[in-house]
């Protein structure tokens, strides 16, 4: 085995990813080279210290008392890329209600501000009770005169 | 217990505490990694139904956590983004301090281990303390086998470099 090959597999001889022949190898190589064995012998302390970071576990009572928690259902969320979709729809449908309420509003208006005095209230499409509902939308002055109207008829 | 989840926390048995460790490690903090473990079983018990036993059941959780800490290391990479400028002249000879302090190989390497980018950290700690195979860990980080392995030699060599420039190497053979 020459350095370049060796360089190439060593950080594998540590992984545990070389056939039990290449790893024979690379330790008959590092014998004869004094720079592979250094570069070796560094990469064997990374490696070790490494496996050395103490991480704290816990015990089986633990996590059978997590246990219930993981496995209880939990309340329904909405997944965060349908957030700005969901919050869309709303918008949207508020401003549709919004721009309806104020076209129905405006036609009911647009009615009553017809130049009743020009006509007899028989001349009218709505009934008696439907004028009288209306009333309820006009100024105080102009519904007196329709309920006037009516009650004269 | 059994029953209500159809023995899926036979899985959770066996496997509760490795995951957690592996989620400390990515996150190095206690009750983040738990969160990351509960919140890991949670998901795969909901979704069990669309585990179709193409990998090992193991493969899937460590996916599940690892997906979960990389979006953990994600959101927190952004917070920390908006705090660096404040903390970055005190937090500079502070940490100066303390390393000369703590000068130790394990100390220096935890330290550097934790702020490798996510999936260098990844591949990492799944070749370095899980010990997978290559090819494991490529499916569990849906990579190609070669990314893993380029990626995990840049790491070795990389903490290899950072304990070199700090002087931390010890010399000559061991245990070999």
């Amino acid at each position: 085995m020459d350095c370049r090959i060796f360089n190439k597999i060593v950080i594998d001889y540590f992984a545990g990813e070389l056939s039990a022949e290449t790893k024979k190898d690379v330790e008959k190589h590092i014998k004869e080279c004094a720079s592979c064995r250094k570069v070796f012998t560094e990469i064997q302390d990374v490696i070790e210290k490494s496996r050395n970071i103490e991480v704290p576990s816990f015990s089986e009572s633990f996590w059978e008392k997590k246990k219930e928690f993981v496995f209880a259902p939990r309340p329904k969320t909405v997944k965060y890329f349908l957030k700005p979709f969901l919050a869309g729809t709303v918008v949207s449908l508020i401003l549709f209600f919004s721009i309806f309420l104020l076209k129905k509003q405006e036609t009911k208006n647009n009615v009553l501000n017809l130049n009743y005095s020009q006509y007899a209230v028989a001349d009218l499409p709505f009934s008696e009770d439907d004028i009288i509902e209306m009333t309820e939308y006009m100024q105080e002055e102009d519904a007196r005169i329709i309920l006037n109207i009516i009650l004269k008829q | 217990m059994e029953n209500r989840n159809d023995g899926f926390d036979r899985y959770y048995r066996e496997f509760s505490n490795r995951l957690y460790k592996v989620a400390f490690r990515m996150v190095n903090n206690q009750q983040d990694a738990l969160d990351i473990v509960q919140d890991s079983f949670y998901k795969a018990y909901k979704n069990r139904d669309k585990f179709h036993g193409n990998s090992a059941i193991s493969t899937w959780l460590y996916r599940i956590v690892v997906n979960q800490s990389f979006d953990f290391l994600r959101k927190r990479l952004h917070n920390r983004k908006v705090e660096i400028d404040k903390v970055v002249l005190k937090s500079k000879n502070r940490s100066a301090e303390k390393e000369l302090m703590n000068k130790d190989m394990v100390g220096i390497l935890k330290k550097e281990i934790d702020v490798l980018p996510p999936r260098q950290k990844t591949i990492f700690i799944l070749k370095t303390y899980e010990e997978f195979t290559y090819k494991e860990i490529a499916v569990i980080t849906r990579s190609r086998i070669g990314t893993v392995k380029a990626t995990y030699h840049q790491t070795v060599q990389k903490l290899k470099r950072i304990s070199k420039e700090k002087g931390i190497l010890k010399n000559g053979l061991q245990n070999i």
